[in-house]
């Protein structure tokens, strides 16, 4: 007991030393401006460093539980695979240069019409497949319609064969402006209006879609068979032949424009203002 | 004994006013160039008695320092660093002990040991107190560029006002 009292009479400078070292700092934190954000930087960067190290070495002894839930995960989504009757993969273009635009998802068309004025069809995808209102409706090669409503697994469809379809399409020759619309008479011919008489519209031009409406721009849509300006008329009256026959469509794809909504809200505001 | 205390009283009250009320306004920066504050407190802290033991060096450091940074706005910075020194005395003394030991020696100073030995003690014992006093004034050891240049450039002005107080009053 005596030598343990010796021993810290001994030493007692040095806790004297500590102890008034330690009461310094703790003023200097607390009461200095600069230090103590000095002190409470580098605290929080050194617990920060020490829990990320921590949670690197945790993640280590969970590894083998998240193996078992991803392979479980996998046994469930392989069994989901084999049961699915309606599976598909949407095509999607590589657009590096701007953000992907269109989405095409494969189609079949189940109803069509085409004798009567006002024509609709019905498509095997819905909302569960990603269809969206107003997404356009094209083939390969030509133009179907455009979505009008959107079920869960179906979709109705307003053909281009229909009095109230009005459809902005170009020549691609020169790409004078105008409106694709249908008398109403034969399936496999359709008129473009409003293509002023400068337009410069020849015979075998072809009609592709110009992109003001839903349909993707350039897609081609039918050549003109006949172009002519009435006497006493300012437009040329077009009839053009479409390169798809609507009356033996099967397969088709809905184009689903990610940028419409932008388009049309940017639309609608400046015609409000 | 009592007597000695006195005079370190004295001295105490002396080089403490001169240091917050004089050297406290001398502004040595031009620009950037901050580098320079004026220190001779440790003075005291050196020419305390060599028989004054540990834990009262370590003590009447904190206190002195404390009241330093009460003048300075600095809570701290000065208290750890003259606690420091008080801790570090007689670590130096014993480096430097002369042949003879310290006996009859009442006090570390130019006086009783010679103008080489006072020079070389002070120097350890300023440049201890500088370290350390900007180590916690800058408080971020990757400065530690600024820590030293702070220190040469201080120390360098300050020995030279020890050693004029030193010339000028050579305490016995």
């Amino acid at each position: 007991m005596q030598n343990l009292f010796a021993f810290f009479y001994r030493y007692a400078f040095v806790f004297l030393f500590l102890m008034f070292e330690f009461i310094s700092i703790r003023l200097i934190i607390n009461r200095n401006e600069n230090q103590r954000e000095i002190f409470l930087n580098s605290s929080t960067i050194i617990s920060g460093q020490v829990y990320s190290r921590i949670d690197r070495i945790k993640k280590y002894f969970g590894l083998q539980k998240v193996n078992q839930q991803l392979s479980a995960e996998n046994a469930a989504l392989r069994t989901l695979l084999a049961q699915s009757q309606r599976t598909f993969k949407p095509d999607t273009i590589l657009d590096t240069l701007h953000h992907q635009r269109y989405q095409l998802l494969p189609a079949e068309i189940i109803n069509n019409s085409i004798e009567f004025r006002n024509n609709m069809i019905t498509i095997d995808k819905g909302s569960n497949d990603g269809v969206r209102q107003y997404s356009s409706v094209i083939e390969r090669s030509g133009i179907v319609g455009f979505v009008t409503h959107v079920g869960r697994q179906y979709s109705t469809v307003m053909s281009v064969l229909n009095s109230k379809s009005r459809v902005s399409v170009k020549v691609q020759r020169n790409n004078s402006i105008g409106n694709l619309v249908w008398n109403g008479n034969s399936p496999i011919l359709m008129q473009v209006e409003a293509i002023p008489k400068h337009g410069d519209v020849r015979l075998g031009d072809t009609i592709v879609s110009s992109g003001y409406s839903n349909f993707p721009a350039g897609h081609p849509i039918g050549i003109v068979v006949k172009a002519q300006v009435e006497p006493g008329e300012n437009f040329y009256f077009i009839e053009t032949k479409l390169f798809n026959d609507l009356s033996r469509t099967g397969q088709v794809y809905v184009v689903n424009d990610m940028h419409r909504n932008e388009i049309d809200s940017l639309t609608l505001k400046s015609v409000q203002k | 004994m009592n007597s000695i205390w006195l005079k370190q009283g004295f001295r105490l009250v002396f080089i403490f006013l001169f240091q917050v009320l004089v050297l406290k306004q001398v502004h040595l920066d031009w620009g950037s160039f901050n580098y320079i504050s004026l220190i001779i407190i440790p003075l005291w802290m050196m020419l305390l008695p060599v028989s004054t033991p540990r834990w009262l060096l370590v003590s009447v450091g904190f206190v002195v320092g404390l009241m330093v940074d009460w003048f300075y706005d600095s809570p701290g910075v000065h208290a750890s660093a003259c606690t420091f020194l008080g801790f570090a005395r007689p670590f130096i003394l014993g480096y430097l002990e002369p042949k003879g030991g310290y006996n009859r020696i009442p006090i570390p100073s130019k006086y009783h040991l010679g103008l080489n030995w006072f020079i070389s003690y002070a120097s350890i014992a300023l440049l201890a107190y500088l370290l350390f006093y900007f180590s916690m004034e800058v408080f971020t050891p990757s400065y530690l560029g600024t820590i030293l240049m702070k220190t040469i450039f201080s120390f360098s002005l300050s020995i030279l006002l020890v050693l004029l107080y030193v010339f000028i009053f050579d305490p016995e």
